[in-house]
């Protein structure tokens, strides 16, 4: 009914892809320096209203994200600021390199997710079984395929991630596309 | 300090390289956040955001002209747990119809696909994968026993191949090319078991949505009653039920081209979806949000500013059911938001009446709808 769009170099995204592509991520970056998740998702939410309304451009990918994460952060720190001013504790949350470390993860877990998402299923499911810790024979099991075939829908799956993770936009295509 | 992030946004591609390169380092992070993930539902977010900052327009809408413009009910995900089981009117279940999918031999012999016993009987070669409703042409699939080649012998005879899926249920085909067809209720796809000559062509009557693989020699041409849809290799929906005034082509990628006699040939580019009017043969162009249109190959029913008419015809088609109108005027009520197809009526109707002033009286199979007085 009412669509909104955002501007990053000469792309045009809706408002609704963005939003549901970095929700998530930036209530997980939220979260870890508010540390309390229902508080973590108030703020992100916040912060996309002001993005909203905004009616921003950002003249790259980079810049954009930088300025959601930023974003996400400043409305963190305001937040504990009212509150630790009350409990009279000065010390506000974390420091930038800090932060800077959790912001690469979360980015770099978000990509990955994405591009997992683009796979076929059942090489989904061998990638995120790999990524929580288990063995090549321990997913063979769990998913009642031989061993070889494991190995090789990984090494399949390797290849196609890292020729995504190469051109990765922002808005990695949705798999119907 | 925004240099610190841009930096790390910048590293962040290489970073995810190494974690696919050393899954052990990063596995405890990894299914930590997967956890904190799974308890994020971002669909529910987005409904709550975008209610949130279209608020006042909708306010300020519906003052100026509230007589006029009867307002888009938002249905809340309905997979969320939001609904009391408990709270059900009645504990009549209403549950998707299960008529049995046929398969008719170019013989004229037909078969029902949901007995396994029948299938390996008379299509030996063709796997049919009962549970998860699927029938496949592709080649790696075929068991080639003595009899089995045989019967594909006996299959390539027997040309065009017309499957039938009833009330509730859905049902893909692999054709022997690869091509990927999902089929919607009530609908039927004519195929041949093998494509030979210059094109690929096959018939739906109903809906069906198609993953073409390419073949840029060979032709993938759809027909409906109406019009004929021709590819190379795409991803596209296609909605020709009877019951329906327009036929409609949504295309996902690709190219299409759709022909309707001899004179009218239109080309669409994904997120397009084209319509004709069956009775006049108008024809429109207009950009959609396809996911709406495909969201049933999920069991799930999308909608925006979908029309009652419409949500009841579909559910018409899982459900065995008889609707009946008290006051036709609600039929033009509109509703977004996302309900399952799969689940008891009962928990769609409940919601669809949460958010309107409509009411759904059940007797037995009979639904009739009226507006709260």
């Amino acid at each position: 009914m009412i669509n909104h769009h955002i501007l990053i170099g000469d792309k045009k995204y809706e408002f609704k892809e963005i939003f549901k592509d970095f929700f998530p991520s930036q209530v997980i970056f939220a979260s870890k320096i508010v540390k309390d998740d229902h508080l973590a998702e108030d703020v992100v939410q916040e912060v996309f209203l002001k993005l909203w309304r905004s009616e921003a451009f950002f003249q790259n990918e980079i810049s954009f994200k930088a300025y959601l994460y930023l974003s996400t952060r400043n409305r963190c720190i305001d937040f504990l600021r009212t509150k630790k001013i009350k409990t009279g504790n000065i010390e506000l949350g974390l420091n930038v390199e800090e932060e800077a470390n959790i912001v690469l993860k979360e980015e770099a877990f978000r990509l990955l997710d994405k591009a997992i998402a683009n796979l076929a299923p059942q090489s989904q499911k061998i990638i995120k079984l790999s990524m929580q810790g288990f063995s090549i024979q321990e997913i063979s099991e769990k998913l009642s395929i031989s061993v070889n075939t494991v190995k090789t829908l990984k090494a399949r799956a390797y290849k196609t991630l890292r020729n995504h993770l190469g051109e990765i936009f922002i808005l990695m295509l949705s798999p119907f596309l | 300090m925004e240099e610190k992030y841009k930096k790390a946004i910048e590293e962040a591609s290489s970073l995810a390289d190494k974690m696919l390169s050393e899954p052990a380092r990063f596995a405890s992070e990894f299914n930590i956040r997967r956890k904190h993930l799974a308890k994020i539902n971002v669909e529910k977010k987005w409904i709550i955001f975008w209610f949130t900052v279209n608020y006042k327009k909708i306010i300020s809408v519906s003052a100026a002209a509230a007589a006029v413009i009867i307002l888009s009910s938002i249905l809340f995900n309905l997979n969320t747990n939001s609904i009391d089981e408990g709270k059900l009117r009645s504990q009549i279940n209403i549950m998707p119809a299960t008529g049995s999918v046929v398969l008719k031999l170019a013989s004229g012999e037909l078969v029902e696909l949901d007995s396994a016993v029948n299938v390996q009987n008379k299509l030996l070669g063709v796997k049919v994968d009962v549970g998860n409703s699927v029938i496949s042409y592709a080649d790696d699939s075929a068991s080639l026993t003595a009899s089995g080649i045989q019967n594909i012998f006996k299959l390539k005879y027997n040309q065009y191949n017309q499957l039938s899926v009833p009330k509730g249920r859905s049902y893909s085909v692999i054709l022997s090319d690869g091509t990927k067809v999902y089929i919607n209720s009530m609908s039927k796809l004519y195929y041949p078991v093998e494509f030979n000559g210059t094109e690929r062509r096959v018939k739906i009557e109903g809906e069906a949505y198609f993953e073409v693989t390419k073949n840029e020699k060979k032709p993938f041409v759809v027909e409906t009653k109406s019009y004929s849809v021709k590819v190379l290799g795409t991803k596209f929906n296609i909605n020709a039920y009877p019951e329906e005034k327009l036929v409609t082509t949504t295309l996902i990628s690709g190219l299409v081209e759709i022909n309707e006699g001899k004179d009218v040939s239109v080309k669409i580019t994904p997120g397009k979806q084209l319509r004709m009017d069956k009775e006049t043969k108008q024809i429109s162009v207009e950009e959609v949000d396809t996911e709406l249109y495909i969201s049933w190959i999920d069991n799930v029913l999308r909608i925006q500013d979908t029309r009652l008419e419409d949500i009841l015809n579909i559910l018409k088609r899982r459900y065995d059911v008889d609707i009946k109108i008290e006051d036709y005027s609600v039929l033009n009520e509109k509703f977004t938001g996302k309900v399952p197809l799969n689940d008891n009526l009962l928990v769609i109707l409940e919601q669809l009446e949460k958010v309107s002033q409509i009411n759904f009286t059940i007797n037995e199979r009979t639904i009739t709808v009226r507006r709260n007085t």
